[in-house]
C-alpha cells in the first residue's frame, strides 16, 4: 500500500473504496481487502488485528509458551486471536504458562485431514495430497498481522504484515513450502538461524531468545549436593538420561570421596507408555545403591524446589548426535537452572553455546571424559561452584520474560507505526 | 457533520469489505487470492538431508510406491457429447472389454513386478536400518574405549 492510498483512507472512505475496487480488479480480492484493513487502521478507526497461529497450541510446549508470551506482551496494542486446531481455551493457556491472556480470544479451526484422535503431523502432507493448511492461509488474510508460531512452512501468509517464528527448520524445503513469503522471520537462537539459512536459504531474520521465568520467588535457597537434569523423557532417548546415569556411575568411580554424598535427580515429562523410561527404571532397579532419583511429570512447584536446591545442572542433548535437529536448539531448562544459581555443565553444541559462557557462567563439554573432569572439579571445589553459580544467575537474567517482552514490544510497535503511517512495509 | 461523513465512510468500507470477503471465500486457489503465480513445491535435494530426514523421505517414497502398485487404469469412461455421448461411452466400454484378455495379462505382470519391487525396497530398508544401528553401537563402544574404559555400570540401551 502506498502512502497516497493511506492518505486517501483518512480523507475519504469513498476514495478508499474506489482504490480497493480498482485493486480488486487488478490484483484480486485479497489485495483489495488488505488495502481496506490498512486504511481502517491508518484512519484510527480501530486497533490492528493480529492472529497468532500454532497447530499444537492445545499441547504444552516451549514453542507454544513463546507464542503465548508474545500474545500477552501485545494484547493491549492489538486485537489478538489465537488460532488452534484442537480445543483449548485462554484459561488453559493462562494456567499452563502463568500468563495473563484475558484480552485475547481463541479461534478453533478443525482440520479434517488429520484424524481427531491422532497428532497433527505435517509430515503426512506431500505433493500428492491436498494442503490441509490452506484453510489457515485463507484465515490469515482476515487480519492485519499474522504470526505463524508453528514453524509450519505450509501456511501461505495473506495478511498485510506476516511473521514466521522458527524454533528449528524441521522439514526440508519441499512440498507446499511458503516460508519465504513471510515479511519477517524471527528465530529463537543463532543456531536455528544458521540452519534456516542452510536448509531453506533464508538469511535475513530477527533474533529473539525465548522467555524464561524460573527465578526463585523468595531469595536463594540453600544448595544441596544434587546434580539435576530437567528434560523430557523422549521415547527415542534424545535427551540422553540413560547416558547421564552411566556417566554419574563413572563419576562416582572416578572421584569416590568427593562424589560420595552427591545425588543425580532426573526430572522430566513423559508420555505414557514410554518404553525408554521403563528401560531406565529397570536399569536403576538393577543398581539399588546408585543414588539416582526419577521425577516424572512433577508439578511446577516441585520442579521449582528441585531447581532451588540443586548445585549442578547437567544437559547432554546433542552429545554424539549427527542430526542437527537432535542438538538443543536453545535450551530453556539450562536457563531455568542458571536463574536458580545452578552451575550448568552442558554439551558444547547448538543453542547451549549461546547461553553458557564456558568457564565464566558454567562449563561446556564435548565428550564424556570432559564432562566427568569438569563435574569432578565442581563437586570438589565449593568456592568454584558458588562463584560460577552466581555468574550463571547473572547470565540467566539475560533471558528473562521482561527482556523478551521488551524486544517483542519494540519490534511490534515499529511495525504497527509503519503500518498505520502508510509507508512501505 | 464531520462525524456523519466519517460514519458514512465507515459504512462504505464495511460494505465493500463484506463483498470482498465473499469474493475471497469464492476464490478457489491461493493464486486467485494472492493475485500472482505461486510456486508450491520445491524439488527436495536428497544430498542435503540429514539421516533422519532421509529416513523420513525413504519411508514416504516407499509408501507412495506401495500406493501405486496397482497400475490398472482408473479413468472413468465418459463423453461430453449430449446426444451421441451414451453411444460413445458404450463403444469405449465394449472396446475395453474386448481388449481385456490381452491387457489384463500385461497389468497382472506389471503389478506383480511392482509388488516385488516394493517388497525388495522394504527389505533393503530394514536391512540398512539394522546395519546402521549396529554401526552406531560399535561407534559408541569405540568412543567409550577411547574415553578411557567402559562404564562400570552398563548404560541403559534405547535402541
Amino acid at each position: 500500500m502506498t502512502k497516497t492510498a493511506a492518505a486517501a483512507s483518512m480523507s475519504s472512505g469513498r476514495d478508499l473504496a474506489n482504490a480497493a475496487a480498482d485493486l480488486a480488479a487488478r490484483s484480486g480480492p485479497q489485495a483489495a481487502y488488505n488495502l481496506l484493513l490498512r486504511g481502517e487502521v491508518a484512519a484510527g478507526w480501530r486497533k490492528p488485528s493480529l492472529a497468532l497461529y500454532d497447530h499444537t497450541l492445545h499441547l504444552i510446549g516451549g514453542g507454544e509458551k513463546y507464542g503465548c508470551t508474545m500474545a500477552q506482551a501485545l494484547q493491549d496494542d492489538f486485537d489478538i486471536t489465537l488460532i488452534a486446531h484442537r480445543p483449548v481455551s485462554t484459561a488453559d493457556l493462562m494456567k499452563w504458562y502463568d500468563l495473563d491472556l484475558s484480552h485475547c480470544q481463541v479461534k478453533i479451526m478443525p482440520l479434517e485431514f488429520f484424524p481427531s484422535d491422532g497428532p497433527i503431523n505435517p509430515d503426512r502432507v506431500s505433493a500428492r495430497t491436498e494442503n490441509p493448511f490452506l484453510a489457515v492461509s485463507r484465515e490469515s488474510g482476515n487480519y492485519d498481522f499474522f504470526i505463524n508460531n508453528s514453524m509450519l512452512e505450509m501456511v501461505y501468509p495473506l495478511a498485510n504484515v506476516s511473521l514466521f517464528i522458527c524454533h528449528f527448520p524441521e522439514r526440508p524445503k519441499g512440498p507446499y513450502f511458503y516460508a519465504q513469503h513471510y515479511g519477517h522471520l524471527i528465530y529463537n537462537s543463532r543456531y536455528t538461524a544458521e540452519w534456516i539459512a542452510r536448509k531453506w536459504g533464508i538469511a535475513n531474520g530477527r533474533h529473539i531468545y525465548p522467555p524464561v521465568d524460573m527465578e526463585p520467588a523468595s531469595g536463594d535457597a540453600p544448595k544441596e549436593n544434587v546434580i539435576l537434569s530437567v528434560a523430557r523423557f523422549e521415547s527415542g532417548g534424545s535427551k540422553q538420561q540413560a547416558e547421564m546415569i552411566a556417566a554419574f556411575s563413572r563419576l562416582r568411580a572416578m572421584a569416590p570421596e568427593a562424589a560420595r554424598d552427591w545425588r543425580l535427580v532426573l526430572c522430566g515429562g513423559s508420555a505414557s507408555p514410554n518404553p525408554y523410561l521403563e528401560r531406565i527404571r529397570a536399569g536403576l532397579a538393577a543398581q539399588p545403591g546408585l543414588p539416582v532419583e526419577l521425577r516424572v511429570n512433577m508439578p511446577l512447584a516441585e520442579l521449582k524446589r528441585e531447581y532451588a536446591r540443586a548445585s549442578i545442572f547437567w544437559h547432554f542433548c546433542g552429545l554424539g548426535q549427527s542430526n542437527p535437529a537432535n542438538v538443543e536448539h536453545f535450551g530453556m531448562s539450562t536457563v531455568e537452572a542458571m536463574q536458580n544459581g545452578c552451575l550448568p555443565v552442558v554439551f558444547d553444541g547448538g543453542g547451549q553455546r549461546e547461553i553458557v559462557e564456558d568457564g565464566v557462567s558454567g562449563f561446556r563439554f564435548s565428550g564424556t571424559r570432559e564432562l566427568l573432569e569438569r563435574t569432578a572439579r565442581a563437586i570438589g571445589d565449593r568456592e568454584l561452584r558458588l562463584r560460577l553459580g552466581m555468574e550463571a544467575k547473572r547470565r540467566g537474567g539475560d533471558f528473562s520474560r521482561a527482556v523478551f517482552n521488551e524486544k517483542v514490544r519494540t519490534l511490534f510497535s515499529g511495525l504497527a507505526e509503519t503500518y498505520a503511517s502508510g509507508d512501505p512495509l | 457533520m464531520a462525524s456523519d461523513m466519517d460514519e458514512k465512510a465507515r459504512n462504505e468500507v464495511a460494505a465493500l469489505k463484506e463483498r470482498l470477503r465473499a469474493d475471497k471465500d469464492a476464490a478457489t486457489s491461493l493464486e486467485d487470492l494472492a493475485g500472482a503465480p505461486i510456486q508450491h513445491h520445491f524439488p527436495i535435494d536428497l544430498w542435503s538431508l540429514s539421516d533422519s530426514e532421509l529416513d523420513n523421505e525413504m519411508g514416504k517414497r516407499l509408501s507412495f510406491l506401495n500406493e501405486d502398485i496397482d497400475c490398472r487404469p482408473t479413468v472413468e469412461i465418459a463423453s461430453h457429447r449430449r446426444f451421441i455421448g451414451p453411444f460413445i461411452v458404450f463403444c469405449k466400454k465394449l472396446l475395453l472389454w474386448a481388449m481385456r484378455p490381452y491387457t489384463n495379462s500385461l497389468f497382472v505382470r506389471q503389478n506383480r513386478f511392482n509388488e516385488q519391487l516394493v517388497a525388495f525396497h522394504l527389505a533393503s530398508f530394514i536391512r540398512f536400518r539394522r546395519l546402521e544401528e549396529r554401526a552406531k553401537r560399535l561407534e559408541k563402544l569405540a568412543g567409550e574405549t577411547l574415553e578411557g574404559g567402559e562404564d562400570e555400570v552398563p548404560a541403559v540401551r534405547h535402541d
